[in-house]
């Protein structure tokens, strides 16, 4: 069968490193594959193709056979957990979610942890390595940071702010004057 | 400003416990006042007067001398490690203290069966410190889900990962002090039960506050340890299905790698991998627990000369939506119960010990 994922670059480097020796050794691995519900494969195809071959790629990664595998998959839909263990103790965890909304980009990460070390493409970050949370649904994608407990302040940084000094009244800044004026000399005015 | 609520703190030994005593010392509208601190470690102790020296608090090395000699306090931070919260728990039951936990109560199903039996009708408050639930991202999560705007649950994802502490706080690393007994984690394995899977009981907490929902199967594997030298295990994964055999994922792994040296200095950037991802047949949220980065490099950073991602502070609009302000609230009667009780505690202890269950017998543990 053929493995598109093993032409992945992410994947190719995290190999070539790991087996560079640059990290130490290999301990466990992470396999996130997200896909909104409209790019869906079918079943069969998901389980045998796309599962199959992200399994595939945790063995080139672990060189090392696959020992047992248990998956835990949502009845009806393409959204699973996966553990892997190889026969040297290497863990391989997978996150397999292809029902997100439509609204939602496609999202392949790797995650290696090593003795010395770490190769990962994830964010750091949030979901999409910035600020705040993410809510989809088919009405859109949407981004905003969540305040202090209260319910209301949940938009993006501006929005929050200017909530927060509602609540609490805006502070007074220092040299309004001489910073305008600084300004009004830098424009010409 | 509302009355400070005495405080007696027994045993540091959780590291946790110097950030409580640097939030007293820097903030004179805490609320608390720790009156006396108890610990037998020397190292422990000094790092805490270090961190006390500009307040008036009492030093004990025996944390029953301290409880007798101060009667007028009105609760005990059990501190310890984890092996100890039990009989302090009962003494401090005993003497009609409000209590508040480090996260662990205890990993013991007998003491936990027996702690729920004594306060059952206890008159005082008991907290189990699950901090997560003030998180506003966490708490917005939790507002999704009960108003249906994310619709039916489908799957849960929630990663707990951190650096280990155990160069710092080798006490730990100790499977007897963390675990409260010595188990190995598999039949053949060379290191036991009180790793990070016994440090990290809030994604066992928080899908269960956030969704409403109970575990119901679990199925965990235990990779080979990154960190050689430790004695108990640095990573853990389970899944397994919540009611309604909706299926769930937790990683709560020591998995960040830091310096071996003995202070806290990050390899990996981020303390906390704290991320969830709930999909539900509506929608989907993902929210971080760094949620508002901000990155440092610098020379003489507690990491120095690394990236690494700190979080923006937020804005403190109720003093008693915090751990501390809210266990203080409780004890003045303002608040009718605890954020995070001892049964909420006791209930992810629950799935932690399943989830260590099924890593020993490689098969999956029905609760």
């Amino acid at each position: 069968m053929k493995n598109v994922w093993l032409y992945w670059n992410v994947f190719r480097r995290i190999r070539e490193l790991g087996r560079s020796g640059v990290c130490g050794e290999l301990c466990s691995l992470r396999f996130t594959w997200q896909r909104p519900g409209k790019s869906a494969s079918a079943e069969e195809e998901f389980l045998y193709g796309s599962l199959v071959q992200y399994l595939c790629l945790a063995e080139e990664l672990a060189e090392c056979k696959l020992k047992k595998l248990h998956i835990v998959k949502a009845a009806g839909r393409n959204s699973l957990f996966a553990l892997a263990e190889f026969e040297n103790g290497i863990v391989a965890e997978f996150e397999m979610n292809e029902t997100l909304p439509d609204s939602m980009p496609d999202a392949f990460f790797i995650k290696a942890n090593f003795t010395d070390g770490h190769l990962t493409n994830q964010p750091i970050a949030g979901h999409f390595n910035g600020e705040g949370s993410v809510f989809a649904d088919e009405s859109g994608l949407h981004r905003f940071t969540v305040d202090s407990c209260e319910p209301e302040i949940a938009g993006g940084t501006l929005e929050n702010i200017r909530t927060v000094c509602r609540l609490k009244g805006a502070p007074e800044m220092n040299g309004y004057e001489r910073l305008a004026e600084a300004v009004r000399k830098a424009v010409g005015q | 400003m509302k009355r400070q609520i005495g405080i007696l703190v027994a045993g540091t030994a959780n590291p946790h416990i110097p950030g409580y005593c640097r939030g007293f010392a820097n903030d004179p509208g805490h609320p608390w006042r720790i009156i006396a601190v108890a610990e037998d470690d020397p190292a422990r102790m000094g790092n805490i007067r270090e961190i006390l020296k500009n307040k008036e608090v009492k030093y004990y090395t025996d944390w029953r001398r301290m409880l007798d000699a101060h009667p007028e306090a009105d609760a005990v931070q059990i501190g310890s490690d984890n092996k100890h919260h039990f009989v302090m728990f009962k003494e401090a039951m005993a003497r009609g203290l409000h209590i508040y936990s480090t996260k662990v109560p205890t990993m013991d199903p007998e003491e936990g069966a027996e702690l729920l039996k004594l306060s059952a009708d206890y008159p005082k408050t008991i907290q189990v410190e699950l901090e997560l639930h003030f998180s506003p991202q966490f708490r917005y999560a939790r507002e999704l889900v009960q108003s249906g705007r994310l619709g039916r649950i489908q799957s849960v994802y929630l990663t707990n990962i951190s650096q280990s502490p155990c160069n710092y706080f080798p006490n730990w690393g100790d499977p007897e002090l963390s675990y409260g007994r010595i188990v190995p984690i598999r039949p053949d394995a060379d290191y036991f039960r009180g790793g990070a899977l016994t440090d990290h009981p809030h994604p066992f907490d928080l899908i269960r506050w956030i969704t409403g929902l109970e575990f119901r199967e679990v199925y965990g594997m235990s990779a080979r340890n990154q960190r050689r030298h430790l004695k108990v295990e640095d990573h853990a994964a389970i899944t397994g299905k919540l009611d309604g055999g909706i299926p769930f994922f937790i990683n709560p792994s020591y998995s960040n790698l830091e310096e071996r040296v003995p202070a806290r200095r990050l390899l990996w950037p981020k303390s906390l991998e704290c991320n969830l991802k709930i999909t539900g047949s509506k929608g989907y949220y993902a929210a971080d627990y760094f949620d508002k980065p901000l990155y440092v490099v610098g020379k003489n950073y507690a990491s120095p000369d690394r990236l690494i991602v700190d979080m923006a502070p937020r804005p403190k609009l109720n003093p008693d939506d915090t751990l501390a302000g809210s266990f203080a609230a409780c004890v003045r009667g303002e608040r009718k119960a605890p954020e995070s009780s001892l049964e909420d505690g006791l209930n992810a202890v629950k799935v932690m010990n399943a989830a260590y269950e099924s890593i020993y017998g490689d098969c999956v543990v029905r609760l």
